[in-house]
């Protein structure tokens, strides 16, 4: 007679015997198995790759195909020391000694699957890699994406981005919180000139956000160039200064530009080309959006406009927008303060959703912005002229609440509630520690921190939202605290 | 007021399945076909697709007849957002509620026929049943064979150890 371990142990041999015919099969197909990588979570990955042969390559390009992370996983392959840098800069990687061959081999064989590298001191990469390389080795042959971000007080050096670059880079960003001391910016001439003149660059993004110091008269020469000798592959374009635009537009519109950031209030919109289909606007001053705005702009078949900066929109503009971009999927609002009062009241947000019938996406961040109390709430619009396209997915509104919101939570719920179409979910991103202060809410899915863990405002919000559309679940999650930075 | 036109599907062993030309049409190997050939009275053969597999896939179908397809859509910033997005829909995961033979038979006919949502919907449940997995047991639960010598494993293991954090 067999013993139940006996039997078990059968039923499991028959179970794997039948499944080597079927899940290896699947498995075997090596687009299937990566879709399903796709998918999975970081360490999840890190299992997946000690799998088998097959499943590392794959689960390994993956992992290392996006090198955005905090602990950079490559300089634990060289003999490196960690020290921290003084005043919290971060931390700096010191060589013990000059690695091996076999390390270099093994770093190279990480390093050459990456594809994206956000590069910053905070970050806890070491630009100073590419002086302990032998010289001229390339060190991510596939990178495709570099960001890099010079935080305040600490400088990377421009000169140490060139070795990041290759001819199969798409898409640079560059960003420094400070205006850059002298001798760096000087730098960033030579940088961009040879950039320019590498032999099959084929950009495809190029964002610049930084202060132009002393440059600004060399730079739109520059930078012109630049997107002249890519003018063919461009699509994405951020100019740092207000007066770049001309000159880099005007003489070299790019034929495949589709999303562009520009500073409006001193650029010709009539200079904008008009197969852009994404507008980033950043206005430090004010705009109005009036009739003017829609002349020239109705020719253009935007697809997402995105407004940053102190917004005068008014009602008529919202109106103006509504009819000059009937298709518009996406639509992002981060408007700034003004004498203590947010420059967009929120009430606006209701025409916003009810006029663009095909909006998918729709952003609103009123974070760092003392919100009036009588710009949010004693102007929204009655209950009956609530009414949201069917087509949004995806809802999100930052916010901050200053402490008399509290005593309007109930009308707050209520509006929020009643915008919201049947069917989207909502997804709440807050972090722990600003639970009672401050809330994400955002579009296809609940995805809600324990609710004990709200304020009575935001738990009064979605219990409204709850009976407004029955059903909804309500999900435990958290946020991973980098991503609070973009949104508070 | 005419029905709907419909196009005839044979199974690899043989049966035939009469649908809606807009359900078969989520399958964009179908779409091509009918495109190529042009609506004929024949039936079109699946040859590696089995009667109660394509059953299962035609039932995927008929849900999502009126699903806007993924490649019309035209957003282009929201390119990478597909990958974050493991959530599967209550009806989508009621559905792939199946053994794991039916699982992987969904995923290969998805991947042969060319619907995306649903291999998506397979691949994802496939990513949460090896989620928190060790790499032993990932191997036990499809049974592959570990082609690793220990030393090559622990090193792997040991340069990766950074993604196991979160």
């Amino acid at each position: 007679m067999q013993t139940t371990a006996q039997l078990d142990s059968q039923a499991v041999l028959h179970f794997n015997t039948f499944e080597r015919v079927v899940g290896t099969k699947a498995l075997t197909v090596p687009e299937i198995l990566s879709t399903i990588l796709d998918y999975a979570t970081r360490p999840t990955l890190a299992s997946a790759a000690c799998v088998s042969r097959a499943w590392s390559s794959i689960a390994l390009d993956k992992l290392w195909s996006n090198h955005d992370v905090k602990v950079l996983g490559l300089l634990q392959i060289l003999p490196l020391t960690a020290r921290d840098i003084m005043y919290n800069r971060g931390r700096e990687w010191i060589l013990q000694r000059s690695p091996t061959d076999d390390e270099w081999a093994r770093f190279n064989s990480y390093a050459s699957r990456v594809r994206s590298l956000s590069v910053s001191v905070f970050g806890g990469f070491e630009p100073r890699i590419t002086e302990w390389k032998v010289e001229n080795e390339v060190l991510f042959p596939r990178l495709r994406r570099v960001e890099w971000y010079t935080p305040p007080n600490r400088h990377l050096k421009i000169s140490q981005l060139r070795s990041f670059v290759t001819s199969g880079l798409r898409e640079l960003y560059l960003r420094w919180d400070e205006t850059l001391p002298p001798e760096e910016e000087e730098q960033t001439i030579p940088f961009l000139n040879d950039l320019a003149r590498i032999e099959g660059l084929r950009l495809e993004k190029l964002k610049l956000q930084y202060q132009v110091g002393y440059l600004s008269s060399k730079l739109p020469v520059v930078l012109a160039n630049l997107v002249a000798a890519n003018k063919d592959s461009i699509s994405t374009l951020e100019l740092p200064h207000s007066n770049l635009e001309t000159s880099v537009l005007a003489n070299h519109s790019p034929q495949n530009l589709k999303a562009l950031a520009i500073h409006i209030e001193r650029f010709q919109v009539e200079r904008v080309p008009d197969q852009i289909q994404t507008l980033v606007e950043v206005c430090p001053h004010v705009v109005y959006l009036g009739s003017g705005w829609r002349k020239a702009t109705s020719g253009w078949r935007l697809l997402s406009f995105e407004l940053r900066g102190l917004v005068r929109v008014g009602k008529e503009g919202i109106g103006e927008m509504t009819k000059a971009w009937p298709g518009l999927k996406k639509l992002g609002f981060s408007p700034g303060r003004e004498e203590g009062r947010c420059s967009f009241p929120l009430s606006f947000l209701a025409d916003i959703v009810a006029g663009f019938l095909e909006l998918k996406d729709l952003e609103a961040s009123f974070y760092q912005i003392e919100l009036a109390r009588d710009d949010l709430l004693n102007n929204l619009p009655s209950p009956a002229r609530y009414s949201c396209p069917s087509s949004l997915r995806t809802f999100r509104i930052g916010m901050s609440s200053p402490p008399e919101f509290q005593t309007h939570r109930d009308s707050m719920a209520e509006f929020l509630a009643r915008i919201l179409p049947p069917g989207l979910r909502i997804e709440s991103r807050c972090h722990p520690a600003h639970l009672e202060e401050r809330i994400m809410l955002s579009g296809r899915k609940w995805v809600v921190a324990p609710e004990e863990n709200f304020g009575p405002k935001w738990r009064a919000i979605l219990r409204r939202i709850e009976e407004l559309h029955g059903g909804v679940r309500l999900r435990v999650g958290s946020i991973p605290e980098e991503n609070d930075a973009v949104w508070f | 007021m005419s029905a709907a036109p419909q196009v005839t599907l044979e199974s690899s062993d043989g049966e035939k399945f009469k649908v809606d030309k807009e359900v078969a049409e989520r399958s964009v190997l179908i779409k091509n076909m009918i495109e190529d050939v042009g609506e004929s009275d024949n039936p079109i053969p699946l040859p590696n697709v089995n009667a109660s597999v394509l059953k299962k896939v035609l039932e995927y179908c008929e849900h999502h007849r009126g699903d806007p397809l993924p490649a019309a859509d035209a957003d282009p910033s929201n390119d990478d957002n597909r990958k974050r997005a493991t959530e599967i829909s209550d009806w989508d995961q009621k559905f792939i509620q199946v053994d794991q033979e039916m699982l992987f038979e969904i995923i290969l006919a998805a991947n042969y026929m060319d619907i995306k949502p649903l291999l998506d919907v397979g691949c994802k449940t496939v990513a949460n049943m090896i989620k928190g997995k060790t790499p032993e047991e990932i191997r036990k639960l499809f049974n592959i064979v570990n082609d690793f010598t220990p030393e090559e494993e622990a090193q792997i293991k040991k340069e990766n150890e950074w993604a196991e954090d979160r």
